[in-house]
């Protein structure tokens, strides 16, 4: 079974990913637990949202980094398989979803539309998702800001 | 992750979050415990061989991985013009509580009816989960009469 192929701009963004790692120290952890990690502090960033924002924008950076990381460590140290594509994309849409579900309108519904876009990516074997919590993270800056 | 866990789990950070979980009991009850109903055709299959069986991927059906989240929250979408918010907000946080944690902590095929790939995300050991299962129930519950009680 192979792995959707990324558009343009999936690869432009995975190859800048390696460049950018390419001397970094990557830990050998395994990246399906990176990936988890993602989730469990999503639900950490609704926790914290409503007493600390700066704080909750801390969590949410962290939980961007943790999915560059798991990437960026499957690449080095792993070879890309199948089952760290599925793990990937269900725990970026699981994330997605805890996030959105407290700040709902119009986030929830680009996060619905982003599930229905990932059931396509595996069928067409296209990967087209939209980047949501990266343009969340700017939002939120300025929205604190 | 057992029912009980679910709505343990859900009703503790709905109450952290929003404040006022005691007054949205009824709907934390039914969306985080409505997707485990879709283990009861398995339960019917298997009958007498139940208690020896584990509740494993094959009990789950498209409802529980992502395509059943993708129906949920497209169904949720269209009830944000006839429902209100705070409801929509428990109802969804529920629901992804519980794909959250049964993806976190068992043996799910997030792809089915696509793939029928099984995933173990591994954060604990397979012999080991049943014990964490145990012990956050005691503890949940703890927390749960505090929040309720309290």
């Amino acid at each position: 079974m192979d792995k959707p192929k990324r558009s343009f701009l999936g690869k432009f963004s995975q190859n800048f990913i390696q460049k950018i790692t390419k001397n970094l120290y990557l830990p050998k952890i395994n990246p399906n637990k990176i990936s988890a990690l993602s989730v469990i502090f999503s639900i950490l960033f609704i926790i914290f949202f409503n007493y600390s924002r700066i704080v909750s924008l801390f969590v949410l950076l962290l939980v961007l980094l943790f999915d560059f990381l798991d990437g960026a460590i499957a690449k080095r140290y792993y070879k890309e398989k199948i089952d760290g594509y599925i793990i990937d994309v269900t725990c970026d849409r699981i994330s997605e979803g805890i996030i959105f579900s407290i700040f709902f309108f119009p986030w929830f519904f680009l996060f619905s539309i982003n599930l229905w876009l990932t059931i396509w990516s595996f069928y067409s074997k296209k990967h087209i998702v939209l980047p949501l919590r990266h343009i969340f993270i700017f939002y939120l800056i300025i929205k604190i800001l | 992750m057992n029912t009980l866990l679910h709505f343990l789990i859900s009703f503790i950070i709905i109450d952290i979050i929003f404040g006022n979980a005691k007054g949205y009991i009824l709907p934390i009850i039914l969306f985080s415990m409505l997707i485990d109903l879709d283990h009861l055709p398995y339960l019917i299959n298997v009958k007498k061989n139940v208690f020896k069986r584990k509740f494993g991927a094959e009990s789950r059906s498209f409802l529980h991985e992502l395509l059943g989240l993708s129906i949920f929250s497209s169904i949720i979408c269209i009830l944000f013009f006839f429902l209100s918010l705070r409801l929509l907000q428990i109802i969804s946080l529920c629901l992804l509580l519980h794909f959250s944690l049964d993806f976190l902590f068992g043996i799910t095929r997030p792809l089915y009816p696509f793939t029928n790939k099984k995933i173990y995300l591994g954060i604990v050991k397979k012999e080991f989960v049943y014990i964490l299962e145990t012990f956050l129930t005691f503890i949940l519950l703890i927390l749960f009469l505090v929040f309720f009680y309290g």
